[in-house]
């Protein structure tokens, strides 16, 4: 039996808040909060997931495991307690045992995850600008990446084919120079990346962001778009087959 | 010689893919090749050529996946089908036309007492393990993982539309590790009704695997000692290997063989062979279709069979299959590559030896393919009666501009 609240908070720990890299990377606001900043920010799920974002010389970057001594760590005592939070269902107070006095940090990080909600569900206006329409397919594809570990490690329907699928590297590129992510599957286990890989074991090279963006919003029949060469593969096509498994769960578990 | 166009090909597929799923369905699908590459759909067929919607010619090392043997257009196969036709066809009762086929198969086939014929692979495949579990009154089956028999729910390689409880009692073992089957025969002692292999291992993406020295004396042992069923599926290799069934090849007893594919040169027809011990039980074990009993496919695997027989087919076509196989090795190191080929002669697999995601072999066979040789990527290829030296020839010029394009991309 799947446990879903378990699934949904890897979803929202481990493929969301990394995410919170990018929107610091891009959005000027986030820019001017973390300016000076030199924090880290832990959440931890009992039995579930961690995430560590660590801001400093105004960057994030986000380790998806407990660290030591963080600035400020919350813990939550379910995943559907750090579910409720992300769907905004109901008040939830996670539990900050380290740095309950640092209320200004914990008011900022309230503040960035605010922002990127903006960017990961953008208004149709926003959409119209086009660097913004960018800036949030790039998102929608780094939250695809992450998440594809944290249903492929965790989701009992699709792990079985996870351990199956050859080991190696399977890299999505948008070309001809757009954003690119890639998961490195090891057995059992996933770990994504940002940006190309050197030697993948397959590559999955998607002509343009619009395509991208329609794929990733269920508007692309990937069937009819790989044999219209829209979408190529490169590579050991059965190890993306497989992937595409397990991306296709995603969307089973929670709208990113 | 040069690039193919195919305007053509993508024009049907973008028409087709508004009223069929994707497009193609299955196996077919472009994207199991080099989409771009290769035709799409095919127009005509003629000996061990196609013809694609834009005109292109193409020498078939496919032969359709299996099915074509003597050529596409046999004129003995097709003259002995457009006769029985001619006398109406799906009638209320089946001709009688079933007896003498299946006469001509228990005949054909050693170890065969009698016969049933369906379809499709999957069809003789899942119902033979049916026969199994009515006789053996146990639950399990064994298979070889990676193994594919067939898209049904018990054993289908995808992943769409399926319950846990399809492969509740289907267990996998690896094909010549035979700690691997010991250990699941161990595990479910008294609850294993059948195993079915296929008489070598071949999985697509990977090199095939011949039996390992006693593997198959070792699985018969094994399975007559814990009254474990051979169900051996020979739908792929079939009358590539011996026309006396697989299992003569590699010298084993199956208790039931299945058959489909080269079994009546593209006529669609399948069918299983059994010993008399299951007789009984095999007609116990409702097995139907409204098409099963259809005479014109078994009319064209009468003349099929009888015609391979007359043209000593294998032997014909292990010394095509081998002068391919030799030919693309030698191109190959000529290129600098190591070329490395798996399985028998008349059913190879082709990879570059030195790449274990077949970018090079996906380009090599692309290239192939824009200039009329039809080498699949990732699935083995098949030879027929109807290729010639001559074909052998001009795919191996063709295979040489395609190293060539190979290694300058790559290298060596």
């Amino acid at each position: 039996m799947e446990d879903r609240e378990l699934i949904k908070s890897y979803i929202y720990l481990n493929a969301v808040v990394p995410q919170l890299e990018e929107i610091v990377a891009f959005d000027s606001e986030a820019q001017r909060l973390v300016k000076g900043w030199d924090c880290s920010i832990q959440m931890h799920v009992s039995g579930g997931p961690a995430v560590c974002l660590t801001f400093q010389n105004g960057k994030c970057e986000a380790k998806l495991e407990t660290v030591a001594r963080p600035s400020v760590a919350m813990w939550f005592p379910s995943p559907a307690t750090v579910n409720k939070m992300f769907e905004k269902k109901g008040f939830v107070l996670p539990v900050i045992w380290r740095g309950i006095w640092r209320l200004g940090s914990i008011r900022k990080f309230n503040k960035l995850t605010q922002i990127m909600e903006k960017y990961l569900k953008p208004t149709q206006a926003m959409l119209q600008d086009r660097k913004l329409f960018e800036f949030h397919t790039r998102l929608q594809l780094m939250v695809a990446a992450y998440a594809l570990k944290a249903v492929g490690e965790h989701d009992p329907k699709v792990t079985g084919i996870v351990q199956k699928t050859v080991n190696g590297v399977m890299e999505i590129r948008v070309m001809p120079d757009g954003p690119a992510v890639h998961v490195l599957k090891q057995n059992g286990t996933i770990t994504p990346a940002k940006g190309p890989a050197e030697n993948p074991m397959v590559s999955m090279q998607i002509q343009g962001i619009d395509l991208t963006y329609d794929m990733l919003t269920g508007k692309v029949d990937f069937l009819e778009a790989l044999g219209l060469c829209r979408i190529q593969l490169h590579g050991m096509i059965g190890m993306a087959e497989n992937m595409a498994v397990v991306l296709e769960r995603i969307e089973k578990y929670v709208e990113v | 010689m040069g690039s193919f166009k195919l305007d053509k090909s993508l024009e049907w597929f973008a028409r087709a893919c508004k009223v069929i799923p994707g497009g193609i369905i299955g196996h077919k699908h472009p994207a199991f090749t080099v989409p771009g590459s290769y035709p799409y759909f095919a127009e005509r067929g003629d000996g061990c050529r196609y013809w694609d919607p834009d005109g292109n010619e193409y020498i078939d090392w496919m032969c359709g996946f299996g099915p074509m043997i003597l050529g596409y257009n046999n004129p003995v196969v097709d003259a002995a089908a457009a006769e029985m036709k001619k006398n109406g066809d799906g009638m209320s009762h089946p001709g009688t036309v079933s007896i003498a086929f299946a006469e001509t198969l228990v005949k054909t086939i050693k170890g065969a007492d009698w016969c049933v014929y369906g379809k499709n692979g999957a069809d003789v495949t899942t119902w033979c393990t049916r026969v199994a579990r009515e006789y053996t009154g146990r639950k399990k089956v064994l298979m070889v993982n990676g193994a594919y028999h067939g898209a049904q729910a018990w054993c289908t390689p995808g992943h769409g539309g399926l319950i846990e409880e399809d492969r509740t009692h289907v267990h996998c073992f690896d094909w010549n590790n035979l700690d691997s089957f010991t250990q699941l025969v161990e595990q479910y002692k008294g609850q294993i009704a059948c195993v079915i292999m296929t008489p070598y291992h071949h999985v697509v993406y990977a090199d095939q695997m011949l039996p390992a020295p006693g593997w198959w004396d070792s699985i018969q042992r094994i399975c007559r000692q814990e009254g474990i069923v051979i169900i051996s599926d020979d739908v792929r290799a079939a009358f590539r290997l011996d026309l006396a069934g697989s299992h003569v090849y590699f010298n084993y007893d199956p208790d039931m063989v299945c058959f489909s594919k080269a079994i009546a040169n593209t006529y669609p027809l399948s069918a299983a062979v059994g010993k008399n011990a299951f007789k009984k039980m095999a007609g116990e074990v409702l097995f139907t279709g409204t098409f099963f009993s259809c005479m014109e496919p078994m009319a064209a695997a009468i003349a099929t069979i009888n015609e391979l027989k007359r043209l000593n087919a294998v032997e014909y076509m292990m010394r095509i299959g081998k002068l391919l196989w030799d030919g693309l090795i030698e191109r190959g190191k000529a290129h600098g590559f190591e070329i490395v080929m798996s399985g028998p002669y008349t059913i190879p697999f082709m990879r570059f030896g030195n790449e274990v995601n077949f970018l090079r072999k996906q380009l090599f066979s692309a290239e192939s393919a824009k200039r009329g040789v039809v080498f699949h990527p990732h699935h083995n290829w098949f030879i027929s009666c109807a290729h010639t030296e001559d074909d052998v020839k001009e795919s191996l010029k063709v295979a040489d501009e395609a190293f060539a394009i190979v290694k300058q991309k790559f290298g060596s």
